[in-house]
């Protein structure tokens, strides 16, 4: 194998798993700040760790498939929520269909707003750092049965 | 997978972290690959197997 100067080393290697970790105190700390207000200085950071935890793991060349096994189930995870969330917007939205239709027979004008309320749901950040925290819980699953799991 | 890396890494006295270095793998994973909790690619496989200079299933044991 022709030698690599820039070849990540089994220190970078293993960075990797830690990063993740920072990613997700930052994930979590974004959460709490939906609810706590943050000051701005701890908010700008953990949005920093939030976003550098997903794209390491969307990066397989400096880490290993051991490490990408990990990030392997809180893809699925993630996955999973988005799944979940668009069948949540797709009763939703059902219920209004079914409102406008009746609305529509029983008085002959179509409706021209949503009957449900999806602010909260449709709000692309809440949604987006949900589905990191549901990527980071995955990944931390994962760790976890390997680490206190019975070994084969 | 049952495997004797463990047993291969203490007879030339390698830390996981020196084992790690020669294999172009982090230490976490070759901790995972020693106790079973993950299989190695078959990649990774051929280089533990070029690196002990011994076969692949005389490393790992599939139990088949």
């Amino acid at each position: 194998m022709p030698y690599d100067p820039h070849a990540p080393t089994e220190a970078d290697r293993s960075r990797s798993y830690w990063l993740i970790w920072f990613g997700a105190a930052g994930a979590l700390l974004l959460g709490i700040d939906l609810f706590a207000g943050l000051d701005p200085l701890i908010t700008t950071l953990a949005r920093g760790a939030a976003s550098a935890g997903l794209l390491i793991s969307a990066m397989p060349a400096r880490t290993d498939s051991y490490f990408q096994s990990l990030c392997s189930v809180g893809h699925r995870w993630a996955v999973a929520a988005v799944g979940a969330y668009m069948i949540i917007l797709f009763f939703l939205d059902i219920t209004d269909v079914a409102y406008g239709a009746g609305y529509r027979l029983a008085s002959g004008v179509a409706l021209s707003e949503s009957t449900s309320d999806q602010s909260i749901l449709t709000d692309g950040w809440i949604t987006l750092l949900c589905v990191s925290i549901v990527f980071y819980a995955g990944y931390a699953y994962a760790w976890a049965r390997d680490r206190f799991g019975r070994a084969e | 997978m049952k495997n004797r890396l463990r047993v291969l890494r203490a007879e030339r006295e390698w830390s996981q972290a020196e084992l790690a270095m020669h294999l172009e793998v982090s230490r976490q994973a070759i901790n995972a690959i020693e106790t079973g909790k993950h299989d190695p690619s078959l990649a990774l496989a051929f280089r533990i197997a070029r690196l002990f200079g011994m076969a692949i299933h005389e490393i790992f044991d599939d139990g088949l």
